[in-house]
């Protein structure tokens, strides 16, 4: 599954930190689904769109 | 002053504790068990228990322990979104499998294989779990 957190991090000229901080997860956690090595799971999707003021289509895209 | 979370102590403390080093240390350790076992010449003799009280402390001892590590998994649950600690637990999947797959080999194959004792098998344990844990750190989950 692909997505589009990079970019929206960037957009808010976030570090990957300050967003794991954001979303009380570590940063290993962001860094590993923004390369694609781990899908978050149903309740992060939702508060990473949250944060983001988004959908979660509009984040996460199907391959 | 600000007053420190035990939270942020806890992650700093998990930031210190990094899993790959714990990792490297048990992988070192169960080739070192691994070693050690194998050097061990003595045998214990082996004494025919009564199949009963075999079976219900057996029975008993793995309920009380499934209880007890789930309640003590549930403790886990708030960190299950980690992306560290998915790795931890993949690994943890791996190495029950191997291990078991192990034993299997050994026992269907008993006669010509050298014994293994359960030190050889904590080790398969550990060893694979470790290495069940570098492999998804190095692939990631997603298949």
């Amino acid at each position: 599954m692909k997505n589009r957190l990079k970019v929206l991090r960037a957009e808010r000229d976030w570090s990957q930190a300050d967003l794991a901080e954001r979303l009380k997860v570590s940063r290993q956690s962001v860094n590993a689904i923004e390369t694609g090595k781990y899908d978050p799971s149903l309740p992060l999707a939702f508060k990473i769109a949250d944060l983001f003021e988004m959908t979660i289509e509009q984040i996460f895209l199907q391959d | 002053m600000e007053k420190q979370s035990p939270k942020s102590l806890w992650y700093r403390m998990c930031r210190w504790l990094k899993p790959d080093w714990i990792f490297v240390v048990l992988l070192t350790g169960s080739i070192v068990l691994l070693i050690l076992s194998g050097q061990k010449t003595d045998v214990a003799p082996l004494v025919a228990a009564p199949l009963f009280p075999k079976l219900a402390l057996l029975i008993g001892a793995t309920v009380i322990f499934s209880a007890i590590a789930t309640l003590g998994a549930r403790l886990d649950r708030k960190h299950l979104d980690d992306y560290m600690f998915q790795m931890v637990a993949n690994g943890a999947v791996i190495g029950i499998i191997t291990t078991l797959l192990v034993n299997m080999v050994w026992e269907s194959g008993s006669g010509n294989l050298p014994p293994i004792s359960k030190d050889d098998l904590i080790a398969v344990m550990i060893g694979s779990w470790s290495l069940g844990y570098f492999f998804y750190r190095w692939r990631g989950i997603n298949p």
